[in-house]
């Protein structure tokens, strides 16, 4: 009996119990989910101590790799599932009274979600990866597309702006499906290439296994590159790396906040390590793709540039305030992705305390902004002028999460980009260029948000003219404080004591980068060989 | 020959369904290029597994696995069952996404939303 694998068991049990459990009462999914994940949360603590000593690969219906599927748990995948757990949860907290009352069936697809991305954590074979990535589409393509507008759901009298109000007024701007069949079709087309990929791989190795993979005869340079290009292509579309993000905006417009700080924070925070793991893992010295890695390193460090840029960019000129933190998920998730291009521990350690650092003030960001939008009954920020002065703690909130991408010290972010630039320095060569980026990225990032801020602590606007706001409507519930607090004071106690997580991150790191031992080894022995 | 016939053929619906996808403005045709394109991978996983004279890789009473050592590769197949099912309900899901989408917007091409875009 492997007691690991019960890890991936709470939320797809939750996930099956829902449509019967609907039956009785329609509240049922969104009362049972985060009780399935204090249960999974609490299975994951008991089951550190024994994987912080030695890391398990367990093996899934007595099929040996590489003709099996083994999932990997390690000090890094597992706290990363305990980590995305822990922001389902947070999440799921806020659903309970901050959105308009969802489907039943909702927490169906949004468990769902989260298993595929655990799976995504854990797994350690290609077929299963791709198997994973579409549950995971499938789940959220969905979702998208049940969510109301960009404004999620409003009641017409808060519809302030001349703007908005035109677009509430005509039902097909509210009810559009539109952002959700750009992210199916360009998802459905990137993830058939990697099948493509998968079947031309299979063809020359005759394995699908990462371990194997990873030591395993040399292919040539150009059909490694070819392959491994194929396989990385829906992981790309999946951590938003340009030039294969234009979904970003219309999906995370058409979905509600809550669903919006899922798509980045979990599913953003599995395709990354997914990334990693094929690029840093599966593309050792000794692995089949030896020959095509530094390319692909050029490439990746390229296009996590190039994101940095456009995604900061991009957030810079938006009114929209959900697709401002959408663009600015897309600079964050490339400074992750050129982390992980340089490959040396410096940098690997600030990727991963990056990305950790990225998910959580990601949700606290879009957990606040759908508690503002709600409030203010528009989706752009400009016309939210004043509505922290009104609401002190919330604007706090936003701005904890704000410094926290920009990196300001004392808060999480600072150390995750100073290691990652220490990285690059150390790198040298062309990890110049995303130096250079990365701090350009941090000046537009301290412009925007503190634009934002600023006007959100202005004074005079939606507070004063016509009574918007009653008193009543103000109060906080705690769905959204106890959820947003632990966020905030993380990212605090992150950045005031790095050495919380700095072991965390040691291990992490060598496992990334010293495939042999701390992965492959492991892996081969139980699974016997050829 | 018939494995060069097969990669062949496969290839040939991969570009297809590639330029459906890259040229039609139809959401429906680009959902039938995705599904040749789905075929086309398909083949061409289940071709790279086979050679000539290969027999089905199912051990029965009268073939035991001594006897089976020119099946063709079981595991491509097993990977394309998994593909085809969810290739089904990928597309049954974009079928419901088109018909909202038409519903709401009388079109099946993606039109300009003037404040949303």
């Amino acid at each position: 009996m492997n007691r690991e694998v019960v890890i991936l068991l709470f939320p797809i049990l939750a996930a099956f119990m829902i449509p019967a459990g609907t039956i009785i009462s329609q509240k049922f999914g969104r009362l049972l989910s985060p009780l399935a994940y204090v249960a999974g949360i609490i299975y994951c603590l008991l089951l550190m101590p024994m994987i912080m000593v030695r890391s398990r690969s367990v093996i899934i219906g007595n099929w040996l790799p590489p003709f099996g599927i083994n999932l990997f748990f390690s000090p890094l995948t597992l706290g990363l599932v305990l980590f995305i757990f822990l922001l389902a949860l947070f999440i799921l907290l806020f659903d309970l009274r901050n959105t308009e009352s969802k489907k039943g069936q909702y927490y169906l697809l949004f468990n769902l979600l989260v298993t595929a991305s655990a799976g995504l954590i854990l797994t350690g074979d290609l077929f299963n990866i791709f198997v994973f990535l579409e549950i995971a589409g499938i789940a959220s393509f969905s979702m998208i597309a049940a969510g109301r507008s960009s404004a999620g759901g409003l009641s017409a009298e808060y519809s302030k702006s001349a703007e908005y109000s035109k677009s509430a007024q005509s039902p097909q701007g509210a009810q559009s499906p539109q952002g959700a069949l750009k992210y199916l079709i360009q998802a459905q087309l990137t993830t058939l290439l990697m099948l493509g990929g998968i079947a031309l791989l299979y063809s020359a190795t005759g394995v699908l296994n990462i371990a194997f993979l990873s030591s395993f005869e040399a292919l040539k340079s150009s059909f490694a590159f070819l392959t491994l290009l194929l396989i990385l292509l829906p992981i790309f579309l999946e951590s938003k790396l340009f030039p294969f993000n234009s979904w970003v905006g219309g999906a995370y417009q058409g979905a509600e906040p809550s669903l919006a700080a899922a798509l980045s924070g979990i599913a953003g925070t599995a395709a990354a390590l997914v990334l990693a793991r094929l690029t840093l893992t599966m593309m050792g010295s000794s692995s089949a793709f030896a020959a095509a890695s530094e390319k692909i390193r050029v490439l990746l460090l390229l296009l996590g540039a190039a994101s940095i840029l456009i995604g900061e960019g991009a957030a810079f000129r938006e009114k929209n305030l959900k697709k401002v933190l959408a663009y600015s998920s897309i600079g964050q998730m490339g400074m992750v992705v050129v982390g992980i291009s340089i490959a040396n521990t410096d940098a690997v350690r600030g990727a991963l305390f990056l990305l950790l650092s990225h998910g959580a003030a990601k949700v606290l960001l879009f957990l606040t902004a759908g508690f503002f939008i709600n409030k203010a009954g528009t989706p752009f920020w400009k016309d939210m002028k004043g509505l922290a002065r009104r609401m002190p703690l919330a604007g706090a909130f936003f701005i904890i999460g704000a410094m926290a991408l920009m990196g300001i010290p004392l808060l999480s972010g600072f150390w995750a980009k100073l290691e990652l630039i220490r990285g690059a320095v150390t790198a040298g060569g062309l990890a110049g260029v995303a130096v250079a980026a990365i701090l350009l990225a941090t000046i537009l990032e301290g412009v925007y948000f503190m634009r934002i801020g600023h006007s959100l602590f202005e004074e005079g606007g939606i507070t004063d003219e016509g009574g918007v706001l009653k008193e009543d409507k103000i109060r906080y519930n705690a769905a959204y404080l106890i959820p947003c607090l632990a966020l905030a004071l993380s990212l605090i106690a992150a950045g005031l004591f790095p050495d919380l997580i700095n072991t965390w991150l040691s291990s992490a790191a060598h496992e990334l980068l010293n495939s042999q031992t701390d992965y492959t080894g492991l892996i081969l022995k139980v699974g016997g060989g050829l | 020959m018939e494995t060069m016939l097969f990669i062949l053929s496969a290839f040939s619906l991969i570009l297809t369904g590639l330029f459906g996808v890259l040229t039609r403005k139809n959401l429906v045709k680009i959902l039938l290029s995705l599904n040749i394109l789905e075929t086309g991978i398909n083949l061409l996983v289940v071709s790279l597994g086979y050679f000539k004279g290969g027999k089905a890789p199912i051990l029965t009473n009268s073939v035991s696995a001594a006897q089976g050592i020119n099946f063709v590769d079981p595991l491509p197949q097993a990977l394309v069952l998994t593909s085809i099912v969810i290739g089904l309900s990928t597309t049954a899901l974009a079928l419901t996404l088109i018909l909202k989408h038409f519903r709401s917007h009388q079109a099946v091409e993606f039109v300009k939303l003037e404040v949303n875009e």
